[in-house]
C-alpha cells in the first residue's frame, strides 16, 4: 500500500487535464473532491449493470430533451397504430401532409438550434431512437447520402408516414430527394446533400 | 503521452470499474477518461449524473410499457380528426380498454403499491400538459389536468382512459368535470 493512502482506497491514474477541471467543478459545487468523482464513479458502474456506457446514456437524454422541448409526446404505440389505421383509408392524403408538415416544422427546430450540425443531430436521434426502429444506416458517397431504416414492428401505413415526416425534416435542412423506396418496415432514402 | 495524475477511490469501486472495463474491452486508464469526460458534460449541462441515469431508467420503463414518442400537434390532430369522424364511441373505447390495460400492468409490475406505481408512470408520461397532478389520499384519488392545446375531443379519451385504469384498480369515480383543455376527476376506492 503506498504511503498516505487509507486501507480501502486504490490509487487510480487520469489524465491531468480532468482531474483540474472535475476539482474546479467539485469546488464549484462545495463537495470534496473525492466525494464528487466517487458518486461519478458509482453512477458507472450503475449504467455499466444497465449494460450501457455513461456517454450512451447521456447521449440518449440530449436526445429525448430535444425531443422534449420540441413538443413531443410520450403515447401508448398501439393505440397510435390503431387510430392510424382506422384512418388511413378515408384520410390517407391529409395524414401524409399532417406527418410532413409536422417533419419540417422538426426540421426547421433542429436548424434553428443546431445550425450546421442540425443533419448530424437528426441522425443521432433516429439512431437513439431505437424503440421505434430497428436499425439506421447512413452512407454517404460524395454528395450522395443514402439512408435506410427497417423496423419489425412498423406497419405500412406507419412506414409510409414515417417516410413522409423524413421528407418534411429534410427538406428544412436543405437536403434534396434523389430517389425513395419503401415497403412495410423499410425505407430507404437518397438525398443530395447541400454544401 | 497525456499526462496523468493519481485519483484515489474506494477500493471495492475500483474493482467494479476494473471488472467493466474488462468486459467493455477497454483499459482502465480509458474508461475513467471516459468517465469523467461525461461527469464534466452532465455538469456542463447543469444536471447532476444520478438524475440522468434516473430518467433514462424511467424512459426505458415507457418503452418495456409500449410507450412511443410522436410529435404532439401531430398527435392531438390525429385523435381530433378520428373523433370528429364520428367515430366517437368506439374511440372512447378504445381508451377505456388501454386505461383497463395499463391498470392490469401495473397490478402485476407492482403489487405490493399498484396505484402508487400508475400515479408515478402516469405523472412523469404527462409532460405535453402545463399542469398533472394525481394525489391519492386516503382511499380517493383526484386527478386534475390543463393544457390549453388539449382539445375537448383528446380531454375526453383522457378521461375514458383512467375511468379504464382507476376501475381495474379497484376505483370507482365520484365527480368528474371533462372541458376542452380540462379535466378534474375524483375517485374512491371500492
Amino acid at each position: 500500500m503506498p504511503k498516505g493512502v487509507a486501507r480501502g482506497r486504490k490509487l487510480i491514474a487520469v489524465p491531468s487535464e480532468l482531474i483540474s477541471e472535475l476539482n474546479e467543478l467539485a469546488n464549484r459545487d462545495g463537495v470534496p473532491f473525492y466525494s464528487y468523482t466517487t458518486e461519478a464513479l458509482e453512477h458507472v458502474v450503475k449504467a455499466g449493470r444497465m449494460g450501457r456506457k455513461l456517454r450512451e446514456i447521456l447521449d440518449f437524454y440530449e436526445v429525448m430533451e430535444v425531443r422534449k422541448v420540441s413538443g413531443h409526446v410520450i403515447v401508448p404505440q398501439e393505440t397510435l397504430n390503431w387510430l392510424i389505421k382506422k384512418l388511413y383509408s378515408k384520410e390517407k392524403e391529409n395524414l401524409q401532409e399532417v406527418w410532413r408538415h409536422a417533419g419540417r416544422w422538426f426540421g426547421r427546430l433542429l436548424n434553428a438550434k443546431f445550425g450546421s450540425g442540425a443533419f448530424d443531430f437528426f441522425i443521432k436521434i433516429l439512431k437513439l431512437s431505437g424503440w421505434e426502429l430497428g436499425e439506421v444506416v447512413l452512407e454517404q458517397n460524395a454528395n450522395v447520402v443514402s439512408l435506410r431504416l427497417t423496423s419489425f414492428t412498423l406497419s405500412e401505413e406507419n412506414t409510409f408516414l414515417l417516410m413522409c415526416y423524413l421528407e418534411g425534416v429534410m427538406e428544412s435542412l436543405g437536403v434534396k430527394i434523389e430517389n425513395k423506396e419503401h415497403m412495410r418496415g423499410v425505407i430507404k432514402v437518397e438525398f443530395k446533400k447541400n454544401a | 503521452m497525456v499526462k496523468r495524475k493519481i485519483l484515489v477511490a474506494d477500493e471495492e469501486l475500483a474493482r467494479k470499474l476494473a471488472q467493466i472495463a474488462e468486459e467493455k474491452g477497454q483499459t482502465l486508464f480509458g474508461l475513467l477518461n471516459d468517465i469523467l469526460e461525461q461527469a464534466v458534460r452532465a455538469h456542463n449541462m447543469g444536471l447532476a449524473l444520478k438524475f440522468i441515469l434516473d430518467e433514462y431508467d424511467r424512459l426505458r420503463a415507457l418503452k418495456e410499457a409500449g410507450f412511443v414518442h410522436v410529435v404532439k400537434g401531430l398527435w392531438l390532430d390525429v385523435v381530433d380528426k378520428a373523433y370528429s369522424l364520428g367515430d366517437k364511441r368506439s374511440l372512447l373505447e378504445k381508451w377505456r380498454e388501454t386505461g383497463h390495460w395499463y391498470g392490469r400492468y401495473f397490478i402485476v409490475k407492482c403489487p405490493e403499491n399498484a396505484i402508487g406505481g400508475f400515479r408515478d408512470f402516469i405523472c412523469s408520461l404527462m409532460w405535453g400538459a402545463s399542469e398533472f397532478v394525481m394525489e391519492v389520499d386516503n382511499g380517493e384519488v383526484q386527478v386534475r389536468c390543463i393544457s390549453t392545446d388539449f382539445p375537448e375531443s383528446y380531454t375526453k379519451l383522457l378521461s375514458a382512459f383512467f375511468e379504464g385504469a382507476f376501475e381495474v384498480l379497484g376505483y370507482r369515480c365520484m365527480e368528474e368535470d371533462v372541458s376542452k383543455g380540462l379535466l378534474r376527476m375524483l375517485f374512491k376506492k371500492q
